[in-house]
């Protein structure tokens, strides 16, 4: 069904154009998600608050755009909504510039399945997650991220260049570990 | 591997990424947008409905009022090509001897409020009981009952089938609008001195009135068999038979023969015929106090926004920070934060039409429906007409014009609410000319316009975004009023009030607390008084 048919059909309240849109989406966005919660189910609760917020605002939405990044957006506001009014989120959620974590400058290629990745980027301390999510996923500038979360610019380069770092190296391992054991695997 | 390579390696592999929710989410979202709608739908049309209730019950009250003030005077033809005419006379008195020597045709019949049964034991007997036959029966006498006193009058008269058609005109019953005790007075103090009401009946062209007094409740005496003081001419035949008489001071039946020559058919009223049509029903003299009052209310004051807690009227920086707010996490120590210029206070306005109703004998309750405006004023800088990203608490927004965050001009916030007023009168003395009274009360109110500016701080920049504003909103309100020409027709109130909005003025997204709060004079004016 065409998208902007099916908006149209959702305005009016059809059950089964809403149901449709949310099988749609609801998929991808659930892992949306999931990579700024720390849980499957404030993944699902964020998913949950997101779609209530895209149907209830869907009037707002201009067919100029693509749908599926209107709603992406959404999810992501709601989920920054989400970290802030929720306090388990708020005490690991600090942007001060703390150099708890080695740099590395080796880059590893991404050879890990995207679960394994997602559950990567979760493992990061909440504030690093959520501006690495910002700028390597949805492709924020810093200057953005910097109004969206009400930081200074340099602050979100700095966390980001240091979520990264622990990133990679988290991947640098994961790799070597990778190649040590398939080093010692008796070949068959 | 590159900068870019890595973060392009790590969007697509996120951009497949992919979970199965629960079924319990689809679940959850179909039951909130389902109620989210429902209840928009809802508060659209409480307005309406209240509007249209209060609009139907005017037009409804009018009417009513209308037919018991005004003389009326309504034709209709019959289908034996007479006119019928129906009359709300000045009130008839009884008349002398001499002047119903002048009327010596005069045929007429009184109603009687015999019961069914008992006409048609008499019926067929002979010609009296013939002549029975052609005056209403049980059900189509005079009804000196409540609703003839509230309005209503009876007009049906059903007659022996046989005679039916020349009997026709004999059944238009007229019956006076029972008037409060005051205007009756009026009508009767040159004559009579004393308090009555009229009830006429008028059967065929000839029209017969019965005068009765305004009473609440008649002698037993009345309601029975007995015989009620009933003033005929001297020689009609009903006099003749000596049916006058009924010694009630206050209960008289006239007939008036003025209009009765040409009557074909004279049938007389036996004693028991007479007896019965005595009223059986009291009459409700007055309206009862406690019925709607209509008015107006103008309010006129100051607005000012008032922040932080239900009870912190502290005045602080008052534009909304709302881009940074909400979406602010912890900010880095350093930070610097730029602050928006103070809000002034603003004019507000309010007008409502308001149904108004008393309680308790000291209490009355209003309900109303009215439209408010809210003023506040910042300073600002130029208007700049370029397209400008700025952040609000749905994420990043393009704004087509702002204003500099300067100081050079004045800008107007305007806030346009329909509101509901919901209000509790307490009389607080017993003067009837200045009467004192609290009010207490809440209100509920949907914005329905604004150019409310709001701060951006990243950018240093206002911009308008009216989805950051709470649409719903409860306030409650409270004030001393004076009463002033409560003897007047539209009698006006005076007094002070103030109003608090429990409501957060802006979207629960975001994080600050922001109350709209104002007082001022009001002036109400009652439109119908009771």
């Amino acid at each position: 069904m065409d998208q902007q048919r099916l908006v149209k059909d959702c305005l009016k309240g059809l059950p089964q154009a809403q149901s449709r849109l949310y099988e749609l989406f609801s998929e991808s966005m659930l892992g949306v998600c999931y990579r700024y919660t720390k849980s499957m189910a404030d993944a699902e609760d964020v998913l949950q608050d997101g779609f209530i917020k895209v149907f209830l605002n869907l009037h707002q939405y201009k067919s100029q755009g693509e749908l599926g990044g209107w709603i992406r957006r959404i999810m992501v506001n709601t989920a920054l909504n989400f970290l802030k009014k929720n306090r388990p989120y708020q005490v690991d959620l600090s942007f001060e510039d703390t150099s708890l974590h080695p740099v590395s400058t080796d880059d590893p290629e991404v050879k890990i399945n995207t679960k394994e990745l997602a559950e990567m980027i979760r493992q990061l301390p909440t504030g690093y997650q959520t501006i690495f999510n910002l700028h390597a996923v949805e492709g924020f500038s810093h200057v953005e991220i910097g109004k969206m979360l009400g930081i200074n610019e340099g602050t979100s380069r700095s966390q980001y260049a240091r979520a990264r770092a622990l990133l990679i190296d988290w991947l640098n391992r994961q790799q070597s570990d990778y190649k040590k054991e398939s080093y010692v695997r008796p070949s068959i | 591997m590159s900068d870019h390579q890595f973060e392009r390696n790590v969007q697509q592999k996120m951009d497949e990424f992919r979970l199965h929710p629960s079924e319990a989410v689809w679940t959850n979202v179909e039951k909130k947008i389902r109620v989210q709608k429902r209840r928009r739908k809802g508060l659209f049309w409480i307005p309406v409905l209240l509007l249209l209730t209060a609009v139907g019950y005017q037009i409804f009250t009018l009417k009513e009022i209308n037919n018991s003030t005004s003389t009326q005077v309504a034709t209709k033809k019959t289908s034996n090509g007479h006119d019928i005419t129906k009359t709300n006379p000045a009130p008839i008195l009884p008349k002398s001897k001499s002047e119903n020597n002048e009327k010596d045709n005069t045929r007429n019949r009184l109603a009687a409020s015999k019961s069914e049964k008992e006409l048609q034991s008499k019926e067929g007997h002979s010609k009296e009981g013939q002549s029975k036959s052609n005056k209403p029966q049980s059900g189509s006498n005079i009804y000196l009952n409540p609703e003839a006193a509230s309005g209503t009058y009876n007009n049906e008269f059903p007659v022996d089938p046989g005679r039916k058609q020349k009997n026709e005109l004999n059944q238009v019953l007229i019956i006076n609008k029972i008037t409060s005790k005051k205007t009756l007075n009026t009508q009767h103090s040159n004559r009579m001195g004393n308090k009555k009401a009229t009830v006429t009946e008028i059967f065929s062209p000839k029209s017969l009135q019965i005068t009765a007094p305004l009473k609440r409740n008649l002698p037993d005496s009345i309601k029975g068999s007995e015989t009620n003081n009933i003033q005929r001419p001297v020689d009609d035949p009903i006099a003749d038979k000596g049916v006058n008489n009924i010694n009630n001071p206050e209960t008289k039946i006239t007939e008036d023969t003025s209009n009765h020559d040409n009557l074909g058919d004279i049938q007389q009223l036996s004693n028991e015929e007479v007896n019965s049509m005595t009223p059986s029903v009291s009459i409700p003299v007055q309206r009862t106090k406690r019925s709607w009052q209509w008015g107006i209310l103008f309010h006129a004051g100051v607005n000012k926004i008032a922040e932080g807690g239900l009870l912190n009227f502290e005045n602080k920086d008052m534009v909304q920070v709302v881009a940074a707010e909400s979406f602010s996490l912890p900010l880095p120590r350093n930070a610097v934060i730029q602050k928006p210029s103070a809000i002034s206070p603003g004019m507000a306005i309010r007008i409502k039409g308001f149904a108004r109703k008393e309680l308790r004998k000291k209490i009355h309750g209003s309900l109303g429906i009215g439209y408010g405006l809210y003023k506040t004023q910042i300073r600002v800088g130029e208007l700049v007409q370029s397209n400008q990203a700025v952040m609000t608490s749905r994420g990043l927004m393009d704004v087509q014009g702002y204003y500099r965050a300067e100081q050079n001009e004045m800008y107007t916030n305007n806030f346009h609410f329909i509101e509901i007023p919901l209000e509790m009168e307490y009389k607080l003395n017993k003067k009837r000319q200045m009467p004192v009274s609290i009010h207490i009360g809440a209100t509920y109110a949907r914005l329905i316009s604004t150019n409310a500016l709001h701060y951006d701080r990243n950018t240093r920049l206002y911009y308008k975004d009216k989805t950051l504003i709470n649409k719903n909103q409860i306030g409650v309100a409270g004030g001393l009023s004076i009463g002033l020409l409560q003897s007047s027709k539209h009698p006006l109130t005076i007094g002070s009030s103030f109003h608090y909005r429990l409501s957060n003025l802006h979207h629960r997204d975001v994080f600050t607390k922001k109350r709209l709060l104002s007082a001022g004079i009001d002036v109400r004016m009652l439109l119908k008084k009771n």
